[in-house]
């Protein structure tokens, strides 16, 4: 107990932190004299603290024991399968890409032209169908989407060949509430 | 028409790019539908969308570049190309990294150079 009257003495005093002596604050058991004398061990509030929690924790960790044998779990099972770890989404701090691609392949580029072949003609009249030449790599969805964006017409079905000349042609029949020939005069196509 | 200038595009506003771009491509669509083909002007037509998407891309990255100007982080595309071993490379602050020792040596004992007086 005499080191701790002997802060409380020393701290009304002064308090002017001295490293070199704090070392030794914690043995004197002695008042050194007066409180006045430049002599004096010097104990601050901090360091007091400080030992405090230093001799709580010491308690604690004989209560609690040390941890050196850990639960380990049991397996029934001769297998072992990797446990869930938790898994973070991506935070990217930037951008890979400052601007993401733009679609090159947009309605434009899908539909190139409608023919206006005799045959093509025919297939107008006869069986409510136009004739489209068309991107290459374009697929028949994206075909229906395209047309029907660009000129207003649903499609029943299309049928898409390759010629020979390298050139994707689309027959796109259009749905029996259109006309062909309707939107072949309005496209521009006679 | 004639076939539109960047000079005259960049004076445009964004809105104004995409649709005078969506006007070129509808025309340039209603030439190729027509049953003789004016290539004179489908020609004009297609360099002019190509002007536009020059116009549009670069103010596009202009504008990019000044937002991540000084920023620790930028994308990969608006750092430094120079080539794939050149990045790689010590930067010179850290090329010219040397020991303490070795600085000190340098100061203390510097190369002298004397000449022969005749």
């Amino acid at each position: 107990m005499a080191p701790k009257k002997d802060t409380k003495e020393t701290s009304a005093t002064t308090k002017t932190k001295d490293t070199a002596v704090t070392a030794s604050a914690k043995k004197t058991t002695k008042p050194a004299g007066s409180a006045t004398t430049t002599t004096t061990k010097v104990v601050t509030k901090e360091r007091k603290e400080k030992v405090q929690t230093k001799a709580l924790k010491a308690k604690q960790r004989v209560v609690r024991g040390n941890k050196l044998t850990r639960n380990r779990k049991i397996h029934l099972k001769p297998t072992f399968r990797r446990p869930f770890t938790l898994r973070l989404q991506r935070q990217p701090k930037y951008p890979r890409r400052s601007v993401p691609k733009r679609n090159r392949l947009d309605h434009f580029a899908i539909v190139k032209y409608p023919l206006t072949t005799e045959s093509a003609m025919k297939k107008i009249e006869d069986n409510n169908t136009l004739v489209f030449i068309v991107n290459i790599r374009a697929n028949k969805p994206m075909i229906k989407q395209a047309v029907k964006k660009m000129y207003d017409v649903e499609a029943e079905k299309i049928n898409t060949l390759i010629r020979p000349d390298g050139e994707k042609k689309a027959y796109v029949r259009l749905k029996a509430d259109h006309d062909a020939l309707d939107v072949a005069n309005r496209i521009g196509i006679i | 028409m004639t076939q539109l200038r960047c000079s005259d595009l960049r004076t445009k506003k964004a809105g104004e790019l995409d649709q005078q771009l969506n006007e070129l491509q509808e025309e340039l669509l209603s030439l190729k539908t027509a049953g003789s083909r004016n290539v004179d002007k489908i020609g004009k037509v297609e360099k002019s969308i190509v002007h536009v998407h020059i116009v549009q891309n670069q103010t596009r990255k202009d504008n990019l570049r000044s937002f991540y100007q000084g920023a620790k982080y930028k994308p990969k595309d608006l750092r430094p190309k120079q080539t794939r071993a050149k990045r790689r490379e010590l930067t010179e602050k850290e090329a010219s990294c040397v020991l303490k020792k070795t600085e000190r040596k340098n100061a203390t004992f510097p190369k002298r150079t004397f000449a022969v007086k005749e």
